[in-house]
């Protein structure tokens, strides 16, 4: 390259090669550059993104019911312990946590109040236990399969729902 | 000399429609982020093309941006025909590759949305960062593996039945689309190998060439390396080559059950 430049009669290219040529020679190699590319690398890398997940993703049938069955699962479980350890622990904070009393407190409840913590509990168990029967049905590696997803989701869904309104209403 | 005039008439009268083709407007929304510039913050940017002008794939899109429009957007492709997997990323919300989904032509006025593969981190915008997953890859050992050595000049043969459990499984070209679409491989992608790559490792589980089969399912007998699956099944939903990973991985749970 620098040689058909320096052949050539034209002053500007016999410039510019001696130019180079000088630049060439001038420079020391630790200053051509501040950092070396192995620290340029590095120094992105450090600080790349993750890009977007959960947020950006294409709510499906797949995940959302997925999602609920963990967290109807921690909502009903953690209830339940948490009733429990109320139970236990309540004498000795004087409170009263006896099957009378709380049939009591509920009933006393205003009827939306009452009936939405109904659905709330009535929903969530049995929404969990009907996502479970279908999880043990995938586990014999049945209806592992987009078919099969939709048909045993909508089933789900199905059953929640009568499970639901029985459980609330009776 | 009169039917030549007419035929340039008539010629120039084509050319003239075409190029007065309806505007048909699309705007791209895509995510962007430089590593020149690491303290900015990864953010869209938007894009506007005459679809009248651009092919008819995401791709096309793309590359007609990259053309004319914007010569810094970056993203990987190779052979537009689905083959190589290179260009998968986050389409409208979906993991899918670039050539081979339509613009959607539907909803003219509606923005496209793209993002690079879910999860990852990213080199530079669309571009995620491959080389733990190609690491998950190599740790299944995707080769045959032998005991005894194989006869010389002589060929392993596999009868049609054996060769059919292949099929489904062969096909993988490892884009990522289902590994990246997996909740449990987002929250625990450094122990749970994820779809793509156990489908891989059912691949050679189900080969009746190979040796390995016990090795094999040794190395996912811990809480991790399959069981992170929860049968959530965006794998199977997403695969752009309408695969079935979902069922590879219950077909390894069954045969650790089994074993």
């Amino acid at each position: 390259m620098y040689s058909v430049i320096s052949k050539t009669r034209l002053p500007v290219a016999r410039t510019l090669a001696a130019c180079n040529a000088r630049a060439f020679i001038a420079t020391p190699m630790r200053e051509r550059t501040e950092e070396s590319q192995a620290a340029v690398a590095e120094r992105a890398r450090k600080n790349r993104p993750v890009s977007p997940n959960l947020g950006i993703y294409q709510p499906q049938m797949s995940w959302v019911l997925s999602g609920l069955h963990r967290n109807t699962g921690v909502l009903v479980a953690g209830g339940a312990y948490l009733y429990a350890a109320a139970f236990g622990l309540a004498p000795m904070f004087g409170l009263d946590l006896s099957s009378a009393t709380v049939a009591a407190t509920v009933a006393s409840l205003p009827t939306p109040v009452l009936l939405g913590t109904k659905a709330l509990i009535a929903g969530s168990l049995s929404f969990h236990c009907f996502n479970g029967i279908r999880h043990l049905w995938w586990d014999t590696g049945r209806s592992v399969s987009n078919q099969g997803v939709f048909k045993t989701g909508y089933a789900v869904i199905a059953a929640t729902t009568l499970a639901t309104g029985y459980l609330t209403f009776f | 000399m009169r039917s030549l005039a007419q035929r340039g008439f008539a010629a120039s009268a084509a050319s003239q429609m075409a190029s007065e083709k309806p505007v048909n407007s699309k705007s791209f929304k895509i995510y962007r982020w430089n590593p020149d510039k690491p303290t900015e913050k990864p953010r869209m940017q938007e894009y506007k093309l005459d679809l009248s002008k651009t092919g008819p794939m995401v791709l096309d899109a793309l590359i007609k941006i990259k053309n004319e429009v914007d010569s810094t957007l970056t993203f990987r492709r190779s052979c537009r025909e689905g083959i190589c997997g290179s260009c998968a990323m986050n389409i409208d919300g979906k993991n899918t590759l670039a050539c081979i989904t339509h613009i959607p032509k539907d909803q003219p006025t509606k923005e496209l949305v793209i993002y690079p593969l879910p999860h990852m981190f990213v080199v530079k915008d669309l571009v995620p960062d491959m080389t733990y997953f190609y690491k998950q890859y190599a740790s299944i050992k995707p080769w045959l593996q032998r005991k005894d050595a194989p006869e010389s000049n002589k060929e392993l043969l596999q009868s049609p039945e054996d060769r059919k459990k292949l099929d489904g499984l062969y096909e993988c070209i490892l884009c990522a689309c289902c590994s990246t679409a997996c909740p449990s491989y987002w929250w625990n992608q450094d122990v749970y190998l994820g779809p793509s790559v156990l489908l891989q490792a059912y691949r050679w589980m189900a080969d009746s060439r190979d040796q390995y089969l016990n090795e094999r399912l040794e190395q996912m007998e811990n809480a991790f390396s399959v069981y992170r699956c929860h049968t959530i099944m965006n794998c199977t939903r997403t695969c752009p080559k309408h695969l079935n990973p979902g069922s590879a991985i219950a077909q390894i749970k069954l045969l650790l059950a089994k074993n």
